[in-house]
């Protein structure tokens, strides 16, 4: 029973940083090898799984709510880091899984195909609002909403993706190539004015990639 | 047939590559050198690509973000395993040893009788050892019993949380022993074991209003402390979610946690008690409006 917690009485005070003590120590853990407390952690990379989390989830409260589970499991599991060069990635993996537990399986609606005969619409002259890309991001399912955050959001390569999700490349290929589309689709859509979206929506259903 | 393939090959590499990383793709790069469509098409991709990733960073944080996390964090009791509480279990099986050992000695000083006095050194050895481990898993048991009703219902709801599974059954099929509470206005969609042993058999119960979810964990697990409704208010608000607990007026040594996804809605998942508003409330007055008297026809009882 590995996530268990423990009774009884608080640990003792620590020392975080000159000046700072955490009471109770729980938040003062440090990672063996590094050295790195986790309250480091809170303070370097909350901010950006906040903005994952919000964009894979859609909802302020969610997001707040994964990046407090991710906390959570990276205070129980501290002692798995053991290169600080990998915290963010770590902590990200954490993110995605703690999502992906959480949703439902795909709804199974029509899958767009890619339409490899015509060129993508030219980008916008504006920049693109946060809250159009997410109405865009809200219309995947959880598959593409994954593969195509890592690709944006983390920057990985396609090959990537694969090699950490554990699926076939020409799955994280389909998947990736659909989903960029219909984001390009959703935005210009909305850029020229026009805000009903496509009357498809995204989903892995099973005799797809 | 040949040929479309090869052009959604092509396609898929172009929309997957980056401009930096083409060293990787020949295909990609030979077809963009080759071909104007695809170099045009790739172009595209790349510019949509750029636009795309500034827009992602675009989420205002909530104020106070890191604050929460920090206070929640500091609530949090250190790992089962953690070397602070193996060196606790192991404290405790030491204490249990030396306690037992104890037992031995005295034994040992008590005078013996002819029928024992010519057992041999190690029939005592067993005896002791025996001792020694029978006290030190009585110890741990006891350890481990106890161990859920000391730790924060926070804390336990996130470890119940790690172990759902998607496997939601009928609701009509719930074990009777853990009735879902009256005191819910939302009807549960299904149930879940979480864990039928000690130390805390629980179900959870999964509950939505349309607007938002929610997880009931009904737990065998005695909390004296605890009032016999849900609060008005929850005990906790993480700013994301709302933690809620009660123990249950019906069935002693049963506690009842609601974990709601939007803290904002937790009102809409559980009646008000009615008791302390008629202890309140001057015996003339004493009968609600009639909106408020008749039964609560929305709130589907399930157990």
């Amino acid at each position: 029973m590995p996530d268990r917690a423990a009774p009884g009485a608080p640990a003792p005070p620590v020392q975080i940083e000159a000046g700072e003590t955490v009471s109770g120590g729980s938040s003062a853990s440090v990672m063996p090898t590094t050295g790195i407390t986790l309250v480091q952690l809170v303070a370097e990379y909350h901010a950006r799984l906040y903005r994952y989390a919000y964009r894979l989830s859609g909802s302020a409260a969610d997001a707040e709510d994964l990046v407090q589970q991710v906390f959570l499991i990276a205070h129980q599991k501290l002692d798995q880091l053991r290169d600080a060069a990998c915290a963010s990635g770590w902590l990200h993996t954490v993110l995605r899984n703690c999502y992906l537990k959480g949703c439902r399986k795909s709804l199974g609606l029509p899958v767009s195909e890619l339409d490899v005969s015509t060129l993508p619409a030219e980008p916008p002259a504006e920049p693109i609002d946060g809250e159009g890309i997410q109405a865009a991001i809200g219309a995947l399912d959880p598959d593409f909403k994954v593969v195509v955050l890592m690709f944006y959001f983390e920057e990985k390569s396609y090959r990537q993706i694969a090699e950490e999700l554990q699926i076939p490349l020409g799955t994280v290929m389909s998947r990736l190539s659909r989903a960029k589309a219909h984001l390009r689709e959703r935005l210009a859509a909305q850029e020229s004015g026009n805000q009903k979206p496509p009357n498809t929506r995204l989903a892995s259903a099973t005799n797809h990639k | 047939m040949e040929n479309n393939s090869d052009q959604r090959r092509l396609r898929e590499a172009l929309e997957v590559s980056r401009a930096g990383d083409l060293a990787a793709s020949p295909d990609v790069a030979r077809a963009i050198a080759d071909d104007p469509q695809a170099r045009l098409a790739f172009d595209r991709i790349q510019r949509w690509d750029v636009a795309i990733s500034a827009a992602m960073d675009r989420v205002e944080l909530p104020a106070g973000l890191e604050d929460r996390i920090l206070a929640r964090l500091s609530g949090s009791p250190t790992p089962l395993n953690s070397p602070t509480l193996l060196n606790s279990v192991s404290a405790s099986v030491e204490s249990a040893d030396s306690l037992a050992s104890g037992s031995v000695s005295t034994i040992s000083r008590a005078p013996e009788s002819p029928a024992t006095s010519g057992r041999p050194l190690t029939y005592w050895s067993s005896v002791g050892l025996a001792a020694v481990t029978a006290a030190a898993l009585v110890v741990a048991a006891g350890y481990w019993l106890q161990l859920d009703s000391e730790v924060p219902i926070d804390q336990l709801a996130q470890q119940w949380q790690e172990k759902l599974t998607t496997d939601w059954q009928p609701v009509d099929s719930a074990p009777a022993e853990f009735p879902f509470p009256e005191a819910m206005r939302v009807a549960a969609t299904g149930w879940q074991w979480i864990g039928k042993r000690t130390p805390t058999p629980v179900v959870a119960y999964h509950l939505t209003d349309g607007k938002t979810t929610a997880l009931l964990y009904a737990a065998q697990m005695t909390r004296e402390e605890l009032a016999s409704s849900p609060p008005k208010d929850p005990q906790q608000d993480t700013g994301g979610k709302a933690i809620a607990y009660w123990r249950s007026p019906q069935k002693s040594g049963l506690t009842y946690v609601l974990v709601v996804k939007d803290s904002k809605l937790y009102p809409a998942f559980v009646r008000r008690a009615s008791t302390p508003l008629a202890i309140l409330l001057p015996l003339r007055f004493n009968t609600l409006p009639a909106r408020q008297a008749r039964p609560m026809v929305l709130a589907r009882k399930i157990a």
